[in-house]
């Protein structure tokens, strides 16, 4: 570190201890003023104060991280949430609709085990509207609003009740 | 099966066996398994179901109905590997939500092909 005797330049006031930074107090006037220099190191925060500053801004970063997690769903993105319910409680009733209009099978269920599967594939088929709404909102708890949303509306784009459509 | 469970910093030289998993990472594979199980009967469903249709009006299908029938095939192989994707790094009871909605999703698939071949009732 050079000193300001070694600057080309100097000011009017350069020598004002009041402005000189403290380590530059300590480099050029420490032979000059060693009371000065006790004092400058009186008002720096003792390792206890430091501890304790550390302290306080963990829990501040802690209470913050909190609150974020435990926010409040914005009034937009609730609404949003509504509407997406409504569409796919619709799609519900549509695919329940397409199973009940159902009286005639593609293929031939010549067997209780064929049965069966046509009939569980039944029941999922209604029942994969409200899965894939009440399964994203549980496993996305923890991301960002905006994969929620991404989510959602592929579940729309998916499970839209064609045979419904066609039909009506 | 065992190379994904390279999770151990130094997994890379010694590849762990199914023995040394934990037991939730145990859970998890069985859940996987179970439902690749469940997913096979349906590609079996389809298989058999496009041999009967073969078998009935042999190989001169229209293309809609080979779409339908390889569609009502790769549906269950589909899903399931884009549910074993999403549920990759999720614990083992999400895994079994993420097939189950997997599942579901095969079955509005079949639902919608065969509805195509329908051409609306």
């Amino acid at each position: 570190m050079t000193s300001r005797n070694d600057d080309a330049l100097s000011w009017a006031g350069d020598d004002d201890p009041t402005l000189t930074p403290p380590i530059q107090a300590g480099s050029t006037g420490a032979a000059g003023a060693p009371g000065v220099e006790n004092a400058e190191r009186a008002e720096a925060p003792t390792v206890l104060e430091q501890a304790e500053l550390a302290e306080d801004a963990k829990v501040e970063a802690e209470l913050a991280a909190a609150e974020k997690a435990s926010a409040q769903l914005s009034s937009a993105a609730l609404i949003t949430l509504g509407i997406l319910g409504g569409v796919y409680l619709l799609y519900t009733i549509g695919w329940a609709i397409v199973v009940a209009r159902t009286t005639v099978t593609f293929f031939p269920l010549d067997s209780l085990f064929l049965e069966i599967c046509f009939r569980i594939g039944q029941f999922l088929s209604i029942a994969a509207a409200p899965l894939w709404f009440v399964s994203t909102l549980l496993l996305t708890q923890k991301r960002t609003w905006r994969s929620r949303l991404g989510w959602l509306l592929l579940g729309v784009f998916v499970l839209v009740p064609w045979p419904f459509i066609q039909g009506a | 099966m065992t190379k994904n469970t390279a999770a151990t910093p130094n997994a890379v030289a010694t590849r762990s066996t199914f023995r040394e998993l934990t037991f939730s990472k145990k859970v998890g594979w069985a859940v996987a398994l179970l439902f690749a199980l469940i997913s096979a009967i349906w590609v079996w469903v389809g298989v058999a179901n496009l041999f009967e249709a073969i078998a009935t009006f042999g190989l001169g299908l229209t293309g809609l109905s080979w779409l339908v029938f390889i569609g009502s095939i790769a549906a269950p192989i589909v899903t399931y590997g884009l549910g074993f994707l999403v549920g990759w790094r999720m614990p083992a009871w999400a895994k079994a939500v993420v097939f189950l909605v997997a599942l579901a999703v095969t079955m509005v698939i079949k639902a919608d092909l065969e509805s195509l071949l329908l051409g609306g009732l």
